[in-house]
């Protein structure tokens, strides 16, 4: 899952996070590290997020290539985010930071899927990041972000968003009518029709300081 | 250009046979040359509603394994010289038909035909994916019932995904809804969907709303295609079904309860 390389929030962090996993190829990050000198952007600190199922052996084998790129691009690699796995203060004269709070809640999400069709039963959209759909969905189709979900149209069907944990996740609908809701793995199933002063209405489904899922019409 | 249009609905026993009759039927007394291909292996429907069952030698599935030619398995109407009937497979499996085989005998029918209607079978299984594969339209049967509706739209789902066209990044398939078996006095009282229901759930253009009657038991009783019953209220809707796919505007007709004249209430049934 992180082996995608994510942006943080420069106005809230000032600095880009690139994630590492297995998979990750070393000319990804090449090519994404010359993206930011290509938009004006290296000045911003470079903070490497590595994969927990590295270990301290290969994260130092890897830095030795990332320090040769760094150069040859001319960024600053500025630290490590601290894992489960990194226990010293430093590795290979790099330092090690808790960064942990801060990825969890204010994490941009890399990208958002936009669908025009019509989502239909039985069928089932799924995006690490938002999923915006300009069409209706039907009863029995499911929707799952780790992000936001907005459908622009009339929203049946089981809308789960922030499916990865991420409780400030929300959902937006021009016109709901949903059989399930979820967010942050708190659910709500629809048994019954929903109240008059939502059932067709635009509404916001959030989940409030206590966890608890609400609706509200906009 | 040859048209190949599927006749489809996920869910069975909803009238999907029935039409596929009546269509080819429609479009062939019109002066189309058309076939129509029993998707249905292993249960052969078609052939007993186009009452031409005895004549079956060869069928779809030894034409799909190179064991018959198509001359020799196509059957010609024993009404309409237009008309042409592929019938199905009683003695095989689902499994004898495949994606290639299929698709030669399709661009075959293709170079002397202006339609082939595919008779898909229920579910959505290969049977019923190597019916619609192909398609350029398709009519998707529904009944004014709620499980029918959420099949159909499901079969929506997979056309507009997983069909040649749809992979092909072509045009999308167009897709028509037919309602049929509907009963205007059970949706008046609230026991089945009203038509306005079902177009909001689905949204597709309306192709037609075919009468619940007993004369379509009675058409597949003599081999009779609905659409040939005469007079009947099951007919006339079919007529006006080929009516607007050929691009004329029709009213619909038979979607209200019809008003009992007072000797029928007073004496009931038939008067
Ligand atoms: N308009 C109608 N009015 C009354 N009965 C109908 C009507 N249309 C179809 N039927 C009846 O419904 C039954 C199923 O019809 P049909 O075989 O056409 O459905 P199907 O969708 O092809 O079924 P399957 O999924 O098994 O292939 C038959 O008994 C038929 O006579
Ligand atoms: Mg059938």
């Amino acid at each position: 899952m992180l082996s995608s390389v994510v942006k943080f929030n420069k106005a809230v962090f000032e600095y880009y996070v690139i994630h590492i996993g297995s998979k990750t190829k070393l000319e990804q990050i090449q090519n994404k590290l010359i993206g930011f000198k290509k938009l004006g952007q290296d000045n911003y600190p470079i903070v490497l997020n590595f994969d927990p199922d590295f270990d301290i052996e290969s994260i130092k084998n890897l830095l030795t290539s990332l320090k040769e790129i760094a150069t040859k691009v001319n960024v600053i690699l500025h630290s490590i985010a601290r894992n489960d796995n990194i226990s010293t203060q430093e590795i290979s004269g790099i330092n090690v930071v808790d960064y942990a709070n801060a990825i969890k809640s204010k994490h941009v999400y890399d990208k958002s899927l936009i669908f025009d069709e019509p989502v239909r039963s039985g069928i089932r959209l799924d995006n690490d990041g938002d999923i915006i759909i300009n069409n209706f969905v039907s009863d029995n189709a499911e929707i799952v972000a780790s992000g936001n979900i907005h459908v622009y149209g009339e929203a049946r069907g089981r809308l789960i968003a922030g499916s990865t944990g991420d409780k400030n996740a929300r959902i937006f609908v021009t016109k709901f009518n949903a059989e399930l809701l979820a967010i942050g793995g708190i659910y709500k199933t629809m048994d019954k029709k929903p109240p008059e002063t939502i059932l067709g209405k635009p509404v916001m489904v959030f989940l409030d300081e206590k966890d608890r899922l609400n609706i509200l019409p906009l | 250009m040859v048209k190949i249009v599927v006749v489809t609905s996920g869910k069975g026993g909803v009238g999907k046979t029935t039409t596929s009759a009546s269509f080819a039927t429609g479009l062939a007394l019109r002066g189309h040359k058309t076939v129509v291909i029993d998707f249905d292996i292993g249960l052969r429907n078609l052939d007993l509603i186009m009452g031409c069952e005895r004549r079956v030698v060869y069928d779809f599935v030894n034409v799909v394994q190179g064991d018959a030619t198509l001359h020799q398995a196509l059957i010609k109407d024993k009404n309409c010289d237009n008309l042409f009937i592929l019938a199905a497979s009683q003695t095989k499996d689902k499994d004898a038909l495949n994606e290639e085989g299929v698709e030669k005998v399709i661009q075959e029918l293709s170079k002397d035909f202006d339609y082939i209607v595919c008779d898909s079978p229920a579910g959505i299984e290969r049977g019923a994916f190597l019916a619609l594969y192909f398609a350029d339209e398709a009519i998707v049967v529904t009944n004014p019932e709620v499980s029918s509706v959420r099949d159909s739209d499901r079969i929506l789902g997979i056309l507009s995904s997983k069909s040649k066209r749809a992979l092909e990044g072509k045009d999308k398939i167009k897709a028509h809804l037919l309602i049929t078996r509907y009963n205007p006095g059970r949706v008046e009282s609230g026991e089945m969907l009203s038509i306005q229901d079902i177009e909001d759930i689905l949204r597709i253009p309306l192709i037609g709303v075919i009468p619940e009657s007993t004369d379509v038991l009675q058409a597949s009783n003599t081999g009779t295609p609905a659409i040939s019953l005469n007079g009947t209220s099951v007919s006339d809707a079919y007529q006006d079904v080929i009516s607007r796919f050929l691009g004329e505007d029709k009213p619909l007709r038979f979607t209200n309860v019809e008003k009992k004249s007072l000797l029928k209430r007073i004496f009931g049934g038939r008067v």
